[in-house]
């Protein structure tokens, strides 16, 4: 049996993400032929009912978001409720931005955002951890369980990801060239 | 004038782009001095004000009165600081701007094509033969630091200090009451605006502002025949 099968097994009955390191441990191959196993998987997943769905270094098998309205049936609920409009713009933020400070998420919006960030937080929409560069704040990052609401299987699916980063570069550029 | 319909917005930026979409201009400091006066104007009437952001909507007041003071008089000194501030404001409603276009998108897609995974639970009874194998980890002590991170997790409110603010004096209720008091009577002395028992001393100096602002005006004239004599209030 190749890889890709054992990978697939173990993130079935795993159930929920798996990180990349785990699953080299269980299987006793190194972390490149793991990803290069994810890909196959990926690939070979395409025309099915499953979607194998990335992020950092983790990954979950899924089902196809052509799938959702059955699947939703079977789970009989709604799982995101309303957002409203500050939960989405700060939605946005990290999920774009990649891992992002609550000060940059502040500055952005003009407003405080500690209530978005608990009830996102609370949904396990979005993950936080120590920042490394500063103890004593939090940096943000999306969840795959948000990658999983949106219907994407990795962030280069998001809408207008690459304009997006080509517009963030320019900014960039223009404060550089300003400071 | 451009009327804006009494929304709630969710923030200072928010009402700004609105306000300069409205008026159909981009965003640049021309467009920010044109709009001040406007986003002043929302704020005051504004009948149910955010209160937790009203700080944030009065920050950007200053800064958007910056631009325009600057605008209207173009040879006004800014400092290094005055001059950083406006620059950056720019970029950060534009970047505003992007990010709440980005939201839409997000608004779009987001729960509609779910990609689901198994539940928990859904198969580990699979797993389990119906015997309960306690995890070598699993101590009281674990449990307790495993609760107090849930519990950390959670943001706690910030409770901040409250502090009662006295009621300001406004030239403006009183130069109306003088108006109103010259109007049923034909002369006023100022030492019968005293006799008012709510009358602080506060309330006296804005008075004799309010005096003199209303003889600028050509209100009222008044008459004093000595030093520190009574004054006394005609309309004009």
């Amino acid at each position: 049996m190749m890889i890709q099968n054992h990978i697939e097994a173990l993130l079935f009955l795993a159930g929920e993400p798996m990180k990349i390191k785990k699953i080299a441990k269980i299987l006793g191959k190194n972390e490149d032929e793991i990803k290069k196993g994810l890909e196959e998987l990926e690939n070979s997943l395409a025309e099915r009912g499953l979607r194998l769905v990335r992020k950092g270094e983790e990954a979950v098998l899924g089902t196809a978001p052509e799938s959702s309205e059955y699947c939703e049936k079977l789970v009989k609920e709604d799982l995101t409720g309303n957002m409203g409009k500050a939960g989405l713009e700060t939605l946005a933020i990290i999920l774009y931005k990649g891992e992002t400070g609550k000060t940059e998420i502040d500055y952005i919006r003009g407003v405080n955002s500690a209530f978005c960030l608990r009830n996102l937080m609370v949904k396990g929409l979005i993950e936080r951890k120590i920042n490394p560069k500063n103890k004593r704040s939090y940096i943000y990052s999306p969840s795959i369980m948000l990658f999983q609401h949106l219907g994407i299987t990795k962030k280069e699916e998001l809408p207008n990801f690459e304009k997006f980063i080509k517009d963030f570069e320019n900014v960039i550029e223009q404060s550089d060239k300003n400071s | 004038m451009y009327n804006v319909q009494v929304q709630h917005f969710q923030g200072p930026f928010e009402l700004l782009l609105e306000l300069i979409e409205q008026s159909k201009l981009s965003i640049n400091q021309i467009s920010l001095a044109e709009i001040a006066d406007q986003y002043l104007n929302y704020l005051k009437q504004m009948e149910r004000f955010p209160l937790k952001e009203v700080g944030s909507f009065i920050v950007i007041a200053a800064t958007l009165m910056l631009i325009k003071s600057r605008s209207l008089m173009p040879s006004l000194k800014l400092s290094r600081e005055e001059e950083l501030e406006i620059e950056d404001f720019e970029v950060r409603l534009k970047e505003y701007e992007r990010f709440r276009s980005i939201s839409r998108e997000i608004e779009k897609i987001l729960g509609k094509r779910i990609i689901f995974s198994p539940e928990e639970g859904r198969f580990s009874g699979w797993l389990e033969t119906g015997i309960f194998t306690a995890p070598k980890d699993l101590s009281i002590s674990n449990l307790k630091t495993s609760l107090e991170q849930i519990l950390n997790n959670i943001a706690t409110k910030e409770i901040l200090p409250e502090k009662i603010i006295k009621k300001t004096v406004s030239l403006e209720e009183k130069m109306n009451s003088l108006i109103k008091r010259l109007e049923s009577k034909i002369n006023l002395c100022f030492s019968d605006l005293k006799s008012d028992p709510e009358c602080k001393k506060v309330d006296l100096i804005v008075n004799f502002l309010a005096m003199l602002e209303l003889i600028k005006r050509d209100y009222i004239t008044v008459s004093q025949t000595q030093v520190f004599g009574e004054i006394e209030i005609t309309k004009t």
